[in-house]
């Protein structure tokens, strides 16, 4: 069953066109990140998902309900976190998840229970402003997962958490999404975190969705490589460049820096092995996400 | 789900310190008035007592006989006249006071002069009907009129009459409504919910409210009630307890004393000012008691408060940021109270204005078209302009509000 479904999403605000015609697809239980560098697109979409912003044109639509003709119903499908959690700091952060289990008719027992799957039981009767960054994007998650949602949007969740805050946030998420069979939509800009989270990712880039592809044992199929090599001896760059594998050569001090179609540098080393080259070093530049992005998002080579 | 969200916001606005730092302000400000009567009290009882009579009688007569010298040695005949009548004058008057002192005032002394006060309009009101110049001096003779209605009043029901500066509620509830009507009440309400909608933009919590599964029709709604519940809860008690405080610390019981409201006025052209003045539409008026006017004045109070709160509620849902949306509401109300009051041109348009309507008391007790000069500042006009006024600001702020893009 699709969770989400968006169609053909445009937004225009002003003369500028921000979103042109996206459309992409969520599965139940599915972890889907939305990918691309600041800029891109990423917030005002995820703004349209949670009726922030009405699209320009085109469909969204939330466990089969239209989210602009039936939005009430929508949404109470939906927990989100938009960029920073913004939270009342004047009250605690009980109060504040009561506002919200108010609003969703959610139980007081079931309240404890998120508090607790946050780990922040010990501090959750403490007013906001004395919370740290860590605790308050805990709470916006404990807020957006509150009442069971089967769709949970997360805006550049760890904009702002030190390394450890990090991994904590991504083992919440995880056990929330397993445990709960809860689908997750995740904006970042952190290639790491979507690699690490996600079961598959949008590539996102002025306004325009370039690809979505699956990570597979958190990596990704490329269609390049890139590849740095150093020799012991001279070698003329054309040579390099003839082979048919070879996109292009670059010379950098002593090395060369090659693109080359993906898993052809055994038969590169081959090649340069059977003709007496002696390869000093040779390894991958970028790996997997990091250089489908690249591909994608950079338009090759930086 | 209505009912949820004005339980949160109620929780919200309480939990504000904001709300409590500004409802201090106002009970300072009403402990401040009742002093501020009280003090005044003090003051013309002090003036009015025969001591001080007595010792003003006498400072005057020494400086008249001092001056009787100076009029003797110019040989002027008539300065000499009027210094003697003076000093005549001021005899008299130590005589009656050092009486006063000795033998007290009898309870009744009042009643007889209520007779002569009575005796005396109804002589004037002869004298104008005898002379035919009861049309010239149309104002003069409804104002004679009334009065008399007002004496005939007190005497029939026992009542003794008040001088004006008495310590009692309805001279608290008149000082504390012109003292609100010259733009506090408006300052007051814009310092208090400017910020309502705009701020839950800096910080963006509205994000936080708009994500859930509820209309933002609601939202607002709710946000709505629970500002107007709570800014007319933290006016009008207060108000109420500060009556209730100077009622129980005043010697005098003024529930049932007799004043005129619904005066109506018309602009005519008077050829001794050269000018067009306001003069009074005879029988338009009606006498009712010091509690049923102070029944409408909090009344028709809490009908401009709902407006003043829809009008700064309207700039708070306009403006994303709360500092904008606040100096906006201030300067803006402000002005308007202000403005109306002092520019020429805007008095003419007073009626149409808001503003013009927050002091409830002068308007209830037909005072207020006197102060602009504008025949139309009638409580029905007010009405008409606080109700139309309260349908287009919510208006407004549930279209904009409905329709905007979130950006924050």
């Amino acid at each position: 069953m699709k969770i989400l479904e968006v169609k053909n999403l445009k937004k225009t605000i002003g003369n500028r066109d921000i979103i042109k015609d996206i459309s992409f697809s969520i599965e139940e239980g599915e972890i889907f990140g939305f990918l691309g560098p600041n800029g891109a697109g990423k917030t005002t979409t995820i703004r349209m998902l949670v009726g922030l912003i009405k699209p320009s044109s085109g469909n969204i639509s939330i466990c089969g309900y239209d989210l602009r003709k039936d939005t009430e119903n929508a949404l109470k499908e939906v927990g989100a976190v938009v960029e920073n959690p913004e939270l009342y700091k004047y009250l605690s952060g009980r109060e504040n998840l009561m506002q919200i289990a108010r609003i969703r008719k959610v139980p007081k027992e079931e309240v404890n229970e998120i508090i607790k799957l946050v780990g922040l039981e010990n501090r959750i009767d403490d007013k906001v402003k004395k919370y740290s960054l860590g605790m308050k994007q805990r709470l916006g998650l404990a807020a957006s997962l509150l009442s069971k949602p089967k769709l949970l949007i997360l805006d550049e969740p760890t904009n702002g958490l030190d390394p450890s805050g990090i991994i904590d946030f991504r083992e919440i998420v995880k056990k929330a999404a397993k445990e709960r069979g809860i689908s997750v939509f995740i904006s970042s800009h952190i290639l790491s975190e979507v690699q690490n989270l996600c079961d598959r990712v949008a590539f996102i880039n002025d306004g325009v969705i370039k690809s979505i592809e699956s990570i597979i044992d958190n990596s990704m199929e490329t269609e390049t490589d890139i590849i740095s090599l150093k020799l012991l001896e001279n070698i003329n760059s054309n040579i390099l460049s003839s082979l048919d594998y070879v996109k292009s050569v670059k010379k950098i001090d002593d090395k060369f820096e090659l693109i080359i179609l993906s898993n052809k540098t055994p038969e590169l080393i081959k090649y340069l092995v059977n003709n007496n080259y002696n390869v000093e070093e040779v390894f991958k530049l970028r790996k997997g996400l990091e250089q489908r992005y690249m591909e994608l998002v950079e338009g090759g080579i930086r | 789900m209505l009912f949820s969200l004005i339980k949160n916001e109620f929780i919200k606005i309480f939990k504000r310190g904001k709300t409590w730092i500004v409802f201090a302000l106002f009970l300072i400000f009403i402990a401040l008035t009742i002093y501020g009567n009280w003090k005044g009290e003090q003051n013309m009882k002090e003036i009015n007592s025969p001591e001080y009579q007595l010792q003003m009688a006498e400072d005057q007569l020494a400086y008249y006989k001092e001056e009787l010298k100076n009029a003797e040695a110019s040989g002027d005949e008539a300065w000499i006249e009027s210094i003697k009548s003076s000093i005549e004058y001021y005899e008299k008057s130590i005589e009656l006071n050092k009486k006063i002192l000795k033998e007290g005032i009898s309870e009744d002394t009042w009643k007889t002069e209520l007779d002569m006060s009575i005796d005396n309009i109804k002589n004037t009101i002869k004298e104008y009907e005898k002379n035919g110049t009861k049309e010239r001096y149309k104002n003069d003779y409804i104002s004679l009129q009334e009065e008399l209605e007002i004496l005939e009043y007190l005497k029939a029901n026992s009542i003794v009459p008040l001088k004006g500066w008495e310590y009692q509620e309805y001279n608290f509830l008149e000082s504390l409504s012109t003292l609100l009507g010259i733009g506090l009440l408006v300052a007051g309400i814009a310092v208090f919910m400017s910020d309502i909608l705009s701020g839950e933009a800096t910080p963006p919590t509205l994000k936080f409210l708009l994500v859930q599964p509820v209309s933002r029709a609601k939202i607002l709604l709710s946000k709505y009630i629970v500002s107007v519940i709570t800014v007319l809860t933290l006016i009008i008690i207060p108000e109420i307890l500060g009556m209730t405080f100077v009622n129980l610390t005043s010697n005098i019981n003024v529930g049932n004393y007799p004043v005129r409201v619904g005066q109506q006025y018309e602009k005519v052209f008077n050829p001794e000012y050269g000018e067009m003045v306001l003069e009074k539409i005879p029988e338009t008026s009606e006498m009712i008691t010091n509690f049923d006017l102070a029944v409408r004045t909090i009344g028709y109070q809490a009908i401009f408060i709902i407006t003043c709160c829809s009008v700064i509620f309207m700039f708070s849902t306009l403006f994303k940021s709360s500092m904008i949306s606040m100096a906006v509401s201030v300067i803006l109300t402000i002005f308007l109270s202000i403005g109306t009051q002092v520019i020429g041109t805007l008095r003419i348009y007073s009626h149409l204005l808001f503003t013009t309507y927050a002091d409830s008391y002068n308007l209830i007790s037909s005072k207020l078209p006197l102060m602009y000069n504008n025949e139309k500042l009638t409580i029905t006009n007010g009405i008409i302009c606080l109700i139309l006024t309260i349908i287009i600001s919510y208006l407004i702020s549930h279209i904009n509000f409905k329709n905007k893009d979130i950006l924050i």
